[in-house]
């Protein structure tokens, strides 16, 4: 990554730094149980939970990845973002209701919590802790890294300094406020991408000379580019889409969001607004990734080391010094946001969801173990990121296809579907961790693809809803009449 | 009723195997429209019985008429052998993405707000629901 060294770049993200230290200490001061330090109490407004969601959601990857992979494949990978407009109401519409009202007739802090809640037994409490377990270890480790690749950015200081600065930070909102602190950060943070994303889509559109102009010297380049399907072809195109509409339902650092919830009426215009609100942090994702290219292909900016060089060295090259250091403070409030919430679920993974799987009952004292173990998943995680980095990139692409396939069908379906039964929760999360691995892991190797560019997440969330529906409708009889009165009640409304 | 929702949620399944069938048969179109149309069973299914009121139904098979029609248009303007004509700087074909494919999901979002207080959580389900199970939930 380029290095800025720009005072101003450097005064913008150590404002933002000291912004979410401020917000740390307001958030420990009122975080006294449990059920604040994993769901903020449900207390929170709608407002919040649109603007955390979204920004929980869009990751370190989509403010350098997606302008990367557009650099690199073009169209493509607008398939990826394009889904968000429906995806976020399809979240709402399968998920929102459901699992707000759940956690009204029993206690629900988590997934594997609602799970155990629907269809009873262990398994698929201890199922659904551990892909969200994998899920997080490996999105963190990808989250860290790139906490720190940004910190070098700016600062120009090596990785472990900046590692230590960046996550010195997160751990300490992270840890003392628990997700209070974690949602008006997220809220701080999601504010911050947007206004970044609307002023770097003027700027991009400028440096390229224009959209047409954009378009005219890319199809000159290469006419598939610029095309609907972009250089990766139709199937994975429409797989990425499937992936990421679908799957985005199953992803739990934004649907644990809805148990944060104050009032289960607040959640009538969430879906258009999130889908709304994601749409202008895409606009970063695809203007930049045009424009980069066009200047490549016109002669005017030298040709790029790697493709997720493209948003800083245009940050750094084409935009004012305030909007590159706004940018680069939202780019970390990205990554940061992001961080927090699987923080927060992987702590709460392992202290209370797999001990209640294994003996029964959370840890003793659960509120100080959940601290503590948030700051163990940092440490660890930036350990990963300093000496494994081959193991975070293969995990890092591994969550979210996990993610959708583990949790789409045993919570978005499962919870508006009384047929829906335990084993097949329990298979289809199985399958889900299996075949994701399994996959990724042969494709990295070279020992096997998926034929025609098909994404694995997609082929997995598809193969893993198959099993869920099959195993249900042919077992589901009897697991339909033990549903307990509350949960159908809950189910029903 | 309830076999109903059954039927639903079973086609979602059998939809999904179709699906992986036709994409490791690069039959990517069929695949694509089959996308879509796991899109509006999922809707279905997350709204329930209540699908079937006029309103949401007629939204939710317009919206994959609507994705369907897109795709199809897209299709037969992507000419990459030919000069693009550009449709508010985009290619035409890419153009169908970004202003058509892009911004439709939003009335799924739309859809979901407008019909909130009747269909998704009528006031006297929810009131009767809490006064049963949440006593410790906000009244209004």
């Amino acid at each position: 990554m380029p290095v800025s060294q720009s005072p101003t770049i450097i005064a913008c993200v150590v404002i933002y730094l000291a912004a979410c230290l401020v917000i740390g200490f307001w958030a420990m001061k009122r975080t006294r149980t449990i059920a604040d330090y994993l769901v903020a109490g449900r207390t929170l407004g709608p407002f919040v939970i649109i603007i955390a969601a979204m920004s929980s959601i869009m990751s370190g990857f989509g403010f350098v990845g997606g302008p990367g992979l557009v650099f690199e494949s073009g169209t493509s990978s607008l398939w990826m973002t394009f889904p968000s407009t429906f995806s976020f109401a399809l979240s709402w519409i399968l998920v929102g209701k459901r699992l707000r009202l759940l956690a009204v007739v029993r206690e629900i802090l988590t997934l594997p919590d609602a799970v155990e809640a629907r269809y009873g037994g262990r398994w698929p409490r201890l199922m659904m802790a551990l892909a969200i377990l994998l899920g997080v270890l490996g999105y963190l480790g990808t989250q860290v890294l790139a906490i720190g690749m940004v910190l070098v950015a700016v600062f120009g200081v090596t990785l472990p300094v900046a590692l230590m600065i960046g996550l010195g930070v997160l751990a300490f909102y992270s840890v003392a406020g628990g997700i209070l602190a974690g949602v008006y950060t997220d809220l701080f943070q999601g504010l911050l991408m947007m206004v970044s994303a609307l002023a770097v889509l003027y700027y991009a559109l400028e440096a390229g000379g224009g959209m047409s102009r954009i378009s005219t010297t890319l199809w000159e380049m290469d006419p598939e580019f610029i095309g609907p399907w972009g250089t990766r072809g139709p199937l994975t195109s429409l797989s990425w889409y499937m992936l990421f509409v679908i799957g985005a339902v199953g992803q739990p650092h934004a649907i644990t969001k809805f148990l944060m919830l104050r009032d289960v009426r607040q959640l009538k215009w969430g879906a258009l607004l999130t889908g709304a609100s994601y749409a202008v942090l895409s606009l970063l994702w695809m203007s930049v990734g045009f424009s980069m290219r066009a200047l490549v292909a016109g002669g005017v900016q030298s040709p790029l080391d790697s493709p997720d060089l493209a948003a800083p060295v245009f940050l750094l090259s084409y935009t004012p010094e305030w909007l590159a250091g706004m940018v680069f403070a939202g780019l970390l409030a990205a990554i940061m946001s992001t961080s927090d919430s699987f923080l927060n679920i992987g702590a709460a993974a392992i202290v209370r969801d797999i001990p209640i799987a294994w003996r029964g009952r959370p840890v003793a004292n659960e509120l100080f173990w959940t601290r503590v173990f948030t700051g163990v998943l940092l440490v660890a995680s930036a350990l990963f990121a300093l000496y494994m980095e081959n193991l975070i990139a293969l995990l890092g692409t591994f969550g979210w296809g996990t993610f959708a396939a583990a949790i789409v069908p045993s919570i978005a379906i499962g919870l508006n579907w009384k047929r829906a039964t335990g084993s097949a929760c329990v298979l289809s999360i199985g399958i889900s961790i299996v075949l994701n691995f399994a996959l990724e892991l042969s494709a990295r190797h070279g020992i096997y693809v998926l034929p025609h560019g098909m994404a694995v997440g997609c082929f997995s969330l598809l193969v893993s809803i198959a099993v869920f529906v099959g195993v249900s409708w042919f077992s589901g009889e009897n697991d339909e009449r033990k549903l307990a009165p509350d949960v159908a009640a809950a189910m029903e409304v | 009723m309830k076999g109903e929702s059954q039927a639903v949620a079973g086609v979602f399944g059998l939809v999904g195997v179709a699906a992986i069938a036709l994409a490791l048969l690069n039959h990517w179109l069929l695949f694509g429209i089959l996308v879509w149309l796991m899109m509006a069973l999922a809707m279905a299914i997350g709204f329930g019985p209540e699908y079937r009121r006029p309103p949401i139904l007629a939204t939710i098979i317009g919206i994959f008429l609507a994705y369907s029609a897109l795709l199809l248009l897209l299709v037969s303007l992507d000419k990459p052998g030919e000069a693009p004509h550009l449709i508010w700087g985009f290619p035409a074909a890419t153009a169908v993405l970004v202003f058509g494919i892009w911004p439709i999901g939003m009335v799924a979002g739309l859809l979901y707000g407008l019909v909130f207080s009747r269909s998704v959580l009528p006031e006297e389900k929810l009131r009767a629901f809490l006064s049963k199970f949440g006593s410790s939930e906000p009244e209004r």
